[in-house]
C-alpha cells in the first residue's frame, strides 16, 4: 500500500530535497554499508531522487532503485541511475542481492506492513547479505508539515522485528536529544546481515 | 556564547566481543544546560578500545558546523593517543616507533580527520569516579552494548 500524500510531497519538493544535506550519521552508515558489501549487486530501496545510488555506483558497486515517487525516479534515470517505480511490495526477487539499503524509507510504510517488508528484503538477499535499515525512533504514527506519512518504531520492536525476519544484527547506531525547541525525532541506523 | 563538551565512553563484554559506545554532548552557558544530545552504538564484535575511538569520533563526527569543543574520555588510550602518538604515527606513515603498523589505524585516522574539522581540547577524567556526565555516557555505552550481549535463556 503507498501512501499518495507521502508521494505528493515528494513530487513537490524534489528540489529541496537535493538541497538538504545528509547527516553526518548518514555519511558514516553510507560508507559502513558500502564496505561491508564490499563488491556486487545492490538494492537502493527508496532510493528518492538517487543521490546514495549514485554514491554506490561511484564506489564500484551495481545498483538498481526503486522509489514509490515517479519524479524522483525520473529524476535518478537522468543522472545515470538504474531507478524504477515501484513499492515495497515490489521486492520480489531470490536470492539477488548482496546488499540492500533501505534508508529512512521503510518508515512510509504502515506498521502491520513492516514484517512482511523485512521478510522480502530477507528473501532477496543472498546468504549473508548486507541489510542497512535507517528508521526514526519513537511510537505512533505522524504526518509532519508536507503531509508526509511516518511510522515511528522502538528500538526494541525494531531488534525483535529483524531478528524474526532472520536477520543477525551487526552494528546499531542511534541518536536523540533534547533542543531549545523541544523534543526532536530519535533515529536508528541498523547494519545486519542475512 | 554556549560552549560544546562531549563526554565519550566505551563498553565491552570480553576483548574482543560485544560493545557499544556513548557520547553525552552538551551546549553550556555557564551552569546552564542549552542543549543535550545523545549518541550511542553498538557492534557484536569489537574490543574496548575501539569502542572509546568509536564514541569520540561519533562525538566530532555529529557537528555539523567547525565547532570549539571540549572531548572528556576516561580512556588514557585515546586521550595519549590523539594528543602525542598521533603526531609520530603520521610523521612515520601510521607505523610506530618500532616499524609496527599502528592498531586500529582505520579509526586513529577517521578520529584525525574528524579532530581537523574542530577546535577541540582533549580532557581526561577518571572513570568510574562520580562525575555524573561520565557515568551517563557510560550508561550510555552499555545500553549501545545490550543489543549485542548473548540472550539470556527465558525461563
Amino acid at each position: 500500500m503507498t501512501d499518495d500524500k507521502t508521494i505528493h510531497a515528494y513530487t513537490t519538493h524534489v528540489a529541496e530535497y537535493l538541497q538538504v544535506p545528509l547527516p553526518p550519521e548518514q555519511i558514516e552508515a553510507r560508507l559502513a554499508f558500502t564496505e561491508a558489501v564490499g563488491s556486487g549487486h545492490i538494492l537502493d530501496l527508496g532510493s528518492g531522487p538517487g543521490s546514495d545510488s549514485a554514491f554506490f555506483m561511484r564506489e564500484g558497486l551495481s545498483v538498481r532503485a526503486l522509489d514509490a515517487t515517479p519524479a524522483f525516479v525520473n529524476h535518478a534515470r537522468e543522472n545515470g541511475v538504474d531507478a524504477h517505480l515501484g513499492t515495497f511490495d515490489d521486492v520480489n526477487e531470490v536470492d539477488a542481492y548482496d546488499g540492500i539499503y533501505a534508508s529512512f524509507s521503510l518508515l512510509h510504510a504502515p506498521r502491520t506492513d513492516f514484517p512482511r517488508h523485512l521478510a522480502a528484503i530477507h528473501r532477496a538477499l543472498k546468504p549473508e547479505g548486507i541489510f542497512f535499515l535507517g528508521l526514526k525512533l519513537g511510537t505512533g504514527e505522524h504526518r509532519d508539515d508536507l503531509d508526509r506519512y511516518y511510522t515511528y518504531f522502538s528500538q526494541t520492536e525494531i531488534e525483535a522485528a529483524l531478528e524474526q525476519a532472520g536477520f543477525t544484527i551487526d552494528r546499531i547506531t542511534t541518536g536523540m536529544g533534547t533542543g531549545l525547541a523541544g523534543s526532536y525525532d530519535g533515529f536508528i541506523l541498523v547494519l545486519a546481515h542475512a | 556564547m554556549p560552549e560544546l563538551f562531549a563526554y565519550t565512553d566505551g563498553a565491552c563484554s570480553g576483548n574482543p566481543g560485544p560493545g557499544g559506545w556513548g557520547v553525552l554532548l552538551r551546549a553550556m552557558d555557564g551552569d546552564k544546560v542549552l542543549k543535550e544530545r545523545e549518541l550511542k552504538g553498538g557492534e557484536a564484535e569489537t574490543t574496548n578500545n575501539r569502542m572509546e575511538l568509536l564514541a569520540a569520533i561519533s562525538a566530532l563526527e555529529t557537528l555539523e558546523r567547525a565547532s570549539k569543543i571540549t572531548v572528556i574520555t576516561d580512556s588514557a588510550y585515546v586521550k595519549n593517543g590523539v594528543t602525542g602518538w598521533i603526531f609520530g604515527w603520521k610523521r612515520n606513515g601510521w607505523k610506530t616507533s618500532n616499524k609496527k603498523p599502528v592498531k586500529n589505524v582505520d579509526l586513529w585516522q577517521r578520529l584525525d580527520e574528524a579532530q581537523t574539522r574542530h577546535d577541540v581540547t582533549w580532557e581526561w577524567v577518571k572513570g568510574h569516579a562520580g562525575h555524573p556526565e561520565n557515568e551517563k555516557a557510560d550508561e550510555l555505552a552499555r545500553a549501545g552494548m545490550a543489543p549485542f550481549k548473548p540472550k539470556k535463556t527465558q525461563a
